[in-house]
């Protein structure tokens, strides 16, 4: 690339009001865990750094891929076999193209940049693509950069030493790409938040095995990168005119990219201490100006070991970054080392699922040995209870066995008795009742007692309530009952000096009356009355069925029926009808002899 | 790293995962069994227990049901003793005999169906169960304050116990010279008739209580 040169003039160095404005906000860099190691690769050589957490414990450079530089390398990696290997490409061969896709879903603009890298790009290439967001404004197409970087001879043999090694590669990543990273760090660590960062931000680092790495940066994301050759020159003004013109040449090309001289621009620049005096900071009309030597940089970011006071080169600190950043713009790989890739992810999730699944199977096991101690404890008392109840059993029935009893079979017997005795039903209870108040003159011809089941709906009894308490509902249901009812129909027969209608009438009518005080809650009527009593002259009767009007006759036919519950004579007992002290019913006189 | 490399490391991985696995799952088996082995043993164990308190409650209930009615007790033993619990063909006609003597019965007849056990598992015990008959008789006499004395007899005398459904009485005529002529005479004469529906219950021992004893 060519350059074009200006006088050096000596310059006075710019103080750095910003420099110690808010150390209170400034952010440690958080590296990752663990060993690794990573491959600087440029065009002029290599470098390779064993990095332990935020410790740069050896770093190689060798100027080729030379069998004995290679061999040098593997011996050093071959010490740390675990320890993943990254690979920081910074050379010529890489290409950049911005390119816009139609607004599709978040989903989708995958595949579609994917065809697109397919079809730009050669076969051979290993490529990416950065997705850079969507417009703000009109259709919202998506804006991505696709990235290859050609495998060239040299790229080959280094990616095949790599393959070839005991360690796991990680993947690839691009120096120019992950300077958005490099400056987001850079920054965080110098203490400047997101709105002290100017919309433009141009970074340069002097690199020994690649040259001078320009990246422009827009709103933190990268929009153009430029490397220039290394001179060959080592009189630092000259590399400075050198640097000067290049990012002079560069700001030039940016203005083609929408940047004016109005817009705010902040300047990075990672060189040796010696440039970093000869850089003139007032050739460019930057809101910030920063030249940062390597071990300013490992201070600033607390990189141990990555670099001395007199180192001039920024490759060391540049890698070390990318190496142990957590996260990254893009990481390629080849099909090899994605097809690796794949394994080894296969094998974190089998590691993470056995770890998983033992501790799950352990949790399992500990349950089940809290089961079986608590069942254990469980099964104890209950042999102690069952004992002691067996125990009281045993002791029970040696007690029957004493007192000679079959206790199974006389319960079982004064049970059944007991309800033999709630069946029992006589109608002598009624009879003794009817017969107690049956006056004299009127004589029992014939009695028909029957008793008939019928099925009756009980009322819900329900008990007045105390104030706040709930009613039970069971109390409202009604219930279905069976009911023994009796119906007993009698003619009584009424002497003949009762056949004056007047005087039947009155007889009759107070025979009634009094069977219905004494059988209160029973349907007590006449049913059939003698043909002198007229239709007008009607009783009482208990149904509704036409009466009968016998032919001169004095008989009457007294219907009585209800419920036998409601029946509530003296109680008969065997005993009751033998003990003299008990009155005996009256019998109804059938026939006055 | 090869991907051969890792492949062999991940075949290796798995086959060190599925031995740890095997160990610590047969352990695990082995813990399970043993917990699936207690907890039958409890189960069976709740049903001894539950078993063993049934039968001592059981026990004691009717024990204390036996001691708590002596009066029935003995009665139930008196009537059980005496086939006073069940019937026969044989001791009704014998006690008709004697009823149709002793109450001046010009006539009495007697139909007893065959005895059935009752049906629903209130009336059937262990030792014991419920039997039934339906019977009916018909009969005459002089007075129905025999036919009463004959109810009241039925009730008491027969084994068991008697549900009477319907009792009918009727005088089949008056009284006259003619009838005291023919009671002087013959000492029976038909003045009252009647009839009576029942169902005789009592008990039977169980065919398992026969075996029993």
């Amino acid at each position: 690339m060519a350059l074009t040169l200006s006088k050096r003039k000596a310059v006075e160095k710019q103080p750095k009001p910003k420099a110690k404005k808010k150390p209170a906000g400034k952010k440690t860099f958080r590296a990752t865990k663990g060993p690794k190691y990573v491959l600087f690769l440029g065009d002029e050589g290599a470098i390779l750094l064993y990095i332990k957490g935020c410790t740069i414990v050896s770093r190689q450079f060798v100027p080729d891929a030379s069998q004995q530089n290679l061999r040098e390398f593997s011996q050093t990696i071959h010490k740390d076999t675990n320890a993943p290997i990254i690979l920081v490409v910074d050379s010529m061969d890489q290409t950049f193209m911005q390119q816009t896709l139609p607004p599709v879903s978040s989903i989708s603009v995958g595949k579609l940049i994917k065809k697109r890298l397919e079809r730009d790009f050669g076969s051979t290439d290993i490529k990416g693509a950065i997705v850079l967001g969507r417009e703000k404004t009109g259709r919202k197409d998506w804006n991505f950069m696709m990235v290859a970087l050609e495998k060239s001879p040299q790229l080959s043999v280094w990616l095949e030493f790599i393959q070839d090694l005991p360690n796991r590669f990680v993947g690839i990543h691009l120096a120019s790409v992950e300077a958005e990273l490099i400056l987001k760090h850079l920054l965080a660590s110098m203490g400047k938040g997101k709105d002290e960062v100017a919309e433009w931000q141009f970074f340069v680092s002097h690199n020994k095995v690649g040259g001078f790495r320009q990246v422009i940066l827009r709103n933190g994301r990268i929009v153009f990168t430029r490397l220039a050759q290394p001179l060959g020159e080592s009189n630092p003004e000259v590399v400075a005119g050198s640097i000067e013109q290049e990012m002079l040449s560069t700001i030039e090309y940016m203005k083609r990219l929408s940047f004016s001289p109005q817009s705010k621009l902040d300047i990075i620049i990672i060189t040796s201490s010696a440039i970093k005096s000869a850089i003139d900071p007032n050739k460019f009309n930057a809101s910030s100006f920063q030249v940062m030597t390597p071990y300013d940089v490992a201070q600033s970011m607390r990189l141990e070991g990555a670099a001395q006071p007199t180192d001039q080169f920024g490759d060391v600190v540049t890698a070390a970054i990318i190496g142990c950043s957590r996260k990254h713009v893009l990481t390629m790989s080849t099909p090899q080392s994605k097809r690796v890739d794949q394994y080894y992810q296969f094998l974190l999730l089998q590691r993470l699922l056995a770890v998983l699944g033992v501790f799950g199977v352990i949790a399992y096991a500990a349950y089940l040995g809290h089961t079986i101690y608590t069942l254990n404890d469980q099964n104890q008392i209950i042999v102690e209870q069952k004992n002691t109840i067996a125990n009281g059993l045993q002791a029970l029935r040696q007690e029957i066995e004493k007192a000679d009893l079959d206790v199974e079979k006389m319960s079982d017997l004064i049970d059944l008795y007991q309800q033999l005795q709630k069946e029992k039903l006589s109608p002598l209870p009624f009879i003794r009742m009817f017969e107690a108040i049956v006056p004299s003159i009127v004589q029992i011809k014939s009695l028909d007692w029957v008793i008939s089941t019928e099925q009756r709906i009980s009322r819900p009894n329900i008990a007045p309530l105390e104030p706040g308490m709930m009613p039970d509902p069971s109390a409202f249901r009604a219930e279905k009952k069976d009911v023994d009812v009796m119906v007993a129909t009698l003619t009584l027969q009424f002497p003949p000096e009762a056949s004056d209608p007047q005087v039947f009438k009155a007889v009759s009518r107070r025979v009634l009356e009094q069977y219905q005080a004494v059988f209160k809650g029973f349907e007590v009527g006449y049913t059939s009355l003698p043909a002198e009593v007229t239709e007008n002259d009607r009783l009482e009767i208990s149904s509704s069925k036409p009466i009968e009007i016998a032919p001169r006759s004095l008989d009457i036919t007294m219907v009585i029926k209800g419920d036998l519950s409601l029946l509530d004579p003296p109680a008969e007992t065997p005993q009751a009808t033998q003990n003299p002290a008990i009155p005996q019913p009256m019998p109804v006189p059938m026939e006055q002899p | 790293m090869k991907h051969q490399d890792i492949r062999k490391k991940l075949i290796i991985e798995t086959s060190i995962i599925a031995a740890i696995f095997a160990v610590i799952g047969s352990g695990v088996l082995y813990l399970d069994m043993m917990s699936e082995e207690r907890a039958q043993e409890k189960a069976r164990l709740e049903t001894e227990l539950m078993t063993v308190t049934t039968e001592r409650q059981n026990l004691q209930d009717k024990f204390q049901k036996v001691q708590g009615n002596p009066e029935l007790y003995l009665e139930v033993m008196e009537k059980s003793a005496n086939e006073g619990l069940a019937i026969s063909r044989q001791l009704l006609r014998q006690k008709i005999n004697e009823f149709k003597t002793r109450y001046f019965l010009n006539d009495m007849k007697l139909n007893m169906a065959p005895t059935q056990e009752m049906q629903g598992d209130q009336y059937k015990y262990k030792t014991a169960l419920m039997n039934f008959s339906r019977m009916d008789a018909t009969f005459d006499a002089l007075n129905d304050e025999d036919i009463y004395s004959l109810v009241r007899a039925f009730q008491n005398e027969l084994s068991g116990t008697l549900k009477i459904t319907k009792f009918t009485i009727q005088r089949t005529s008056p009284l006259s010279d003619e009838s005291l002529r023919a009671i002087a005479k013959n000492g029976q004469y038909s003045l009252v008739k009647g009839e009576i529906y029942f169902t005789w219950f009592g008990i039977k021992p169980t065919e398992s209580d026969n075996a029993r004893q």
